[in-house]
């Protein structure tokens, strides 16, 4: 594993849909910039099941997932949070991008949510979140190694 | 007060050069200004800009090519339908809120289903959190019947967000006949009948394979001009193409070519195109690119006209004229500063009507951060009323016509909008570019560049990349959403009614859908009326057709 100080670090993100949302113009835009800012990227169509991203998150080693949302599938994230602990990858940083109302802000963060990205955002921001979240996974992990 | 002839002629001879010196002066920025469709556009138009006798080759309204408008009487006669999408919660909810639209005067509505009911999927199939969010749960002819309930079917115009291979209209029939309606008096829109549209830009609607949804829309096409004759069964949508990040020109472009695609494979059935093109109507985005949306339906008008007759052969008047519907932007509406997108959906809307629209959706300012709550609904149908009739927008037919900008504008667009179709029949025509990737490709280039637009900040998008504000939350009220137990007991209810049908009548009926995919001669769409009679699900017809049809994976590109 590359250090993360490095330029060589390159986080692993997954970028993709759950549930039943196919509105994906937000979700290749920032998978695109993710890899054009030197991320790998792992995309996927819309419409995954929790099950099917928890095992692609496992097998391609990912460190951040972003899921994005844009017609209430965010509803169900909570879900894919528990299915990636019982999974051992509670480290792996989950964040959202779409239309999330205020209100339902809380549940997400109190899930294990990381990050909510709402419309109106750069991509300079939202690509240089992701690999500070990427970085946080990768130390968590260098840590849980450490313990043991 | 006139002045002498010669005097205003010599006037006229040095005036122009005097502007442009003067403006070369003047003008502190001298850079480029293009419009999204990358037309550039220019300080002033003049009669000079405009070839000569382009006057009289504009024609006049409701007559080809139709420049200033399809009908002689346009917004002076009719105005243009005001039709709000609805869809929420249970079949019971919509119904209640229906009933409400209808008593304020209403008359014509839209059914929006639940996300999973576009997934092909029954409410038993789909976590509780999602049904109803997004629209309505309807699975069966029965839930129809409910949603329907106390609504003369004969007498409403009713707009089925039903894409292939359209389950909701034919619960809806069969709803409507058990009540005894006759079918020829139905009126109304398959608006998601554009499995084309669907595959390139709009991946919400559950979908069969490329070939088996090609399939499927021209036996609908053909089974409704003989049962249902006063329905429309293709809207061909440009909207979800803009929406996905197609520029003016490439969706209208993208959309015409999907007409022609259509209408060529109905003629290949052996259909007359003087009988289905007068039931083609047409559905389009209106962005914040004011003058550029304008000249874009302008210009769609008459390359229809044209292509209708001469590349179509239609011979009736009806084929050519284009009738379409037209929503405001939606990802034109921000989070931030929210009260602003009133502003934005009226000057959209404004474009729509100088555009020549027949039918209007405004979207509620609260679309960008929620499924629009009732007094956004409220304000974007009352954004409609003042324009008409505070403002008057409607008094004069085609009022920008003539104008040096607007009608040198149409000009351009027309001459782009025809470029990218050559494009598209140079790739074996829309069918073939959508299946290579072509036109997704094109539009996600086309999306990443607005995007940059937006980041560099050459396109203003305020409250986001300009006057920004630090707190810009307080017109965010909390989001509600459909009560989960009574959800929760609709989906039980549905499970007990499922399972009282008489299984040798379901069994047989999803084999009748087989029966017809399987021969080359049997009618598809019959045969999902049939299974919808039968007590058939949602589900179960989708989950069958994709078995015997395919599965249409969209191609996704990045």
């Amino acid at each position: 594993m590359s250090d993360i100080a490095t330029p060589a670090f390159r986080p692993r993100v997954l970028v993709t849909k759950i549930g039943l949302d196919g509105h994906d113009r937000g979700s290749r835009i920032v998978a695109a910039a993710c890899r054009d800012a030197g991320m790998e990227v792992i995309y996927t169509p819309p419409w995954q099941s929790i099950p099917a991203v928890v095992k692609l998150a496992l097998e391609e080693d990912v460190d951040v997932i972003g899921i994005s949302s844009l017609a209430t599938d965010h509803l169900i994230v909570p879900k894919l949070l528990a299915a990636l602990a019982d999974a051992g990858l509670g480290d792996v940083r989950v964040v959202v991008g779409g239309i999330v109302p205020e209100n339902e802000e809380a549940a997400l963060v109190a899930s294990g949510v990381r990050a909510i990205f709402h419309p109106g955002g750069t991509l300079d921001e939202i690509t240089s979140r992701i690999r500070a979240y990427a970085s946080e996974t990768r130390r968590a992990r260098a840590d849980g190694a450490k313990a043991r | 007060m006139n002045a002498p002839a010669d005097r205003r002629v010599a006037d006229a001879a040095g005036a122009h050069e005097r502007w442009q010196r003067e403006y070369r002066e003047g003008i502190g920025d001298a850079r480029e200004i293009a419009n999204v469709s990358g037309i550039p556009v220019a300080p002033l138009y003049t009669a000079a800009d405009r070839p000569p006798g382009c006057d009289a080759a504009l024609g006049h309204p409701g007559q080809p090519d139709y420049t200033r408008g399809i009908y002689a009487t346009m917004h002076r006669g009719r105005t243009w339908t005001q039709r709000q999408l609805v869809g929420l919660g249970t079949p019971a909810d919509y119904n209640a809120r229906l009933l409400a639209l209808l008593e304020r005067g209403a008359t014509a509505v839209s059914l929006i289903p639940c996300n999973s009911v576009y997934r092909g999927l029954d409410a038993d199939s789909v976590d509780v959190e999602l049904l109803g969010t997004c629209g309505t749960v309807v699975n069966d002819a029965g839930h129809m019947a409910r949603c329907l309930d106390g609504v003369d079917v004969a007498r409403i115009s009713c707009a089925m967000n039903d894409p292939s291979p359209f389950t909701l209209l034919a619960f809806m029939l069969v709803a409507a006949e058990r009540r005894g309606v006759d079918w020829k008096q139905i009126t109304g829109t398959s608006n998601q009948s554009d499995y084309l549209s669907h595959f390139v830009a709009n991946h919400m609607f559950y979908r069969l394979a490329l070939p088996g949804a090609r399939r499927v829309l021209v036996d609908h096409i053909a089974w409704c001009r003989t049962h249902v004759p006063r329905w429309n069964p293709m809207s061909v949508v440009g909207q979800h193409m803009q929406q996905a990040g197609a520029t003016p020109a490439e969706a209208m472009a993208f959309t015409l070519a999907t007409a022609v695609q259509n209408a060529e494979d109905c003629i290949a059935r052996g259909m007359d195109p003087d009988d289905f093109l007068p039931r083609f109507t047409f559905f389009f985005d209106i962005s914040m690119s004011f003058f550029e949306e304008i000249a874009k339906f302008r210009a769609g008008r008459r390359v229809w006209a044209r292509l209708a007759r001469a590349r179509l052969g239609a011979k009736d008047e009806r084929s050519w004229r284009f009738k379409f519907h037209a929503q405001t932007s939606g990802v034109d509406l921000t989070r931030q500063q929210p009260l602003n997108n009133i502003a934005r959906v009226a000057t959209q809307a404004m474009a729509g009507i100088f555009g020549g629209l027949q039918s209007l959706h405004t979207d509620a300012y609260d679309e960008a951060y929620a499924t629009p709550s009732e007094a956004g609904a409220r304000i974007a149908i009352a954004t409609q009323n003042i324009l008409r009739e505070e403002a008057r927008l409607t008094d004069v037919i085609d009022p920008l016509g003539g104008s040096y900008y607007v009608e040198s504008l149409t000009d351009a667009m027309e001459e782009k909008i025809v470029a990218i179709m050559k494009l598209v029949d140079d790739a074996g025509g829309m069918y073939k570019a959508v299946e290579s990737g072509l036109v997704q490709r094109m539009i996600g280039a086309s999306a990443m560049r607005f995007q940059q637009r937006i980041e560099s900040g050459e396109q203003v998008v305020v409250g986001v990349n300009a006057y920004r504000a630090d707190d810009d939350s307080e017109h965010r009220p909390p989001v509600e959403r459909p009560d989960r137990a009574a959800m929760q007991r609709f989906v039980d209810d549905f499970v007990a009614a499922k399972a009282k049908r008489p299984a040798a009548a379901v069994a047989n009926a999803l084999d009748g859908l087989t029966r017809a995919a399987e021969s080359d001669d049997g009618n598809i769409f019959a045969a999902v009326v049939d299974a919808a009679r039968a007590g058939c699900s949602n589900e179960e017809i989708c989950t069958r057709l994709r078995r015997d049809l395919g599965f249409g994976q969209p191609l996704v590109i990045v």
